[in-house]
């Protein structure tokens, strides 16, 4: 334990490295939970000078990736609390087209039918990912977009492992509700 | 075999809630297995494409030189910081100096004004003969050594 709290130091200081391998995984995060590109570019820089600011206090009780990631939630939360944000919310989805994400599908060699479908189901899930409540759209997008497990989702977030399972099933079961009987 | 799993409880084991009597389920069951496994590969299709299309949004590469920038930006506030300290510095220098300065000149002015003074009642006093209708009084000196002069 104490050589990977040695070892998450030394990685701390060098922090120019640490940009590099975790920036695309924070932007991307941020990104799918603001959907505008501006506020996310923003918000990640934040999140990397906020971490710089308090490397010294880093306790290594958890990887860089979970520290990093803690501190972008609690910045996009801050930031969707913040009533200009639901205002242009409401008024515009901020730039980031519905049809985006389904543009982006994996080169699998399925019939054409099948990819409509799919490119159906994933806006789908996009839009319906959008309107979860905060906390259940941050434990969805950390499980099935950042690919993190219950414990890794836990410490990120701060929350028990149950409580964890309980807003990602709720997400799970809305987003399904969502998809109806596309198949 | 019990009927098939409830949308719920499809839903709990996707968030990895793996209830015995669900796993014992699904093994058993082939359509229970393939809406769990259709649902698990469409939300990881979803992970990709979200993954794809924010690696191509603005915003999505590493700022080049980010720490240079920012190490930089460190340095630029702490020019700014000397600059000020200097400003304040020069401040309370130029300040008095300006003031000792004025007195100094209206000092110099009022020197002046006493030499052009001396000198008018110098011209005054060594005259050889009053003026006309000149008051007589005004020509007799006052003090002894006056004169003793004259």
């Amino acid at each position: 334990m104490q050589a990977t709290v040695e070892d998450t130091r030394v990685e701390l200081e060098d922090f120019e490295d640490v940009v590099s391998i975790h920036w695309q995984r924070i932007y991307r995060f941020v990104l799918a939970s603001v959907r505008d590109t501006d506020a996310a570019r923003t918000l990640t820089q934040d999140c990397f000078l906020r971490a710089h600011s308090r490397r010294e206090r880093f306790r290594g009780d958890a990887s860089v990736k979970t520290w990093l990631m803690k501190i972008a939630i609690n910045l996009v939360h801050d930031f969707c609390r913040n009533r200009r944000h639901q205002f242009w919310r409401r008024l515009s989805a901020s730039g980031v087209r519905t049809s985006d994400i389904s543009d982006h599908l994996p080169d699998s060699a399925v019939s054409p039918e099948a990819r409509a479908s799919l490119k159906e189901q994933l806006q789908a899930i996009w839009q319906a990912s959008r309107d979860l409540p905060d906390r259940q759209r941050t434990v969805f997008l950390l499980r099935f977009v950042e690919d993190m497990d219950l414990l890794e989702i836990a410490a990120a977030t701060g929350m028990k492992e149950g409580t964890v399972k309980t807003h990602l099933f709720r997400a799970i079961h809305a987003i399904r509700e969502r998809l109806g009987g596309m198949r | 075999m019990s009927a098939h799993l409830s949308s719920e409880q499809i839903s709990r084991w996707t968030a990895g809630d793996h209830a015995p009597e669900a796993y014992r389920h699904i093994q058993e069951c082939a359509q229970c297995a393939a809406e769990v496994a259709r649902l698990e590969n469409l939300f990881e299709e979803f992970g990709y494409s979200v993954s794809r299309w924010s690696a191509l949004q603005r915003g999505a590469d590493t700022p080049g030189r980010w720490m240079r920038l920012e190490s930089r930006r460190g340095v630029y506030s702490g020019m700014l910081r000397w600059k000020l300290v200097a400003a304040a510095l020069v401040i309370a220098f130029a300040v008095p100096l300006w003031i000792n300065l004025k007195e100094h000149r209206s000092q110099i002015e009022a020197m002046d004004m006493d030499a052009r003074l001396l000198e008018e009642v110098n011209a005054s006093i060594s005259r050889s003969a009053p003026a006309s209708m000149e008051p007589l009084m005004q020509l007799i000196a006052c003090e002894p050594d006056a004169a003793a002069k004259y």
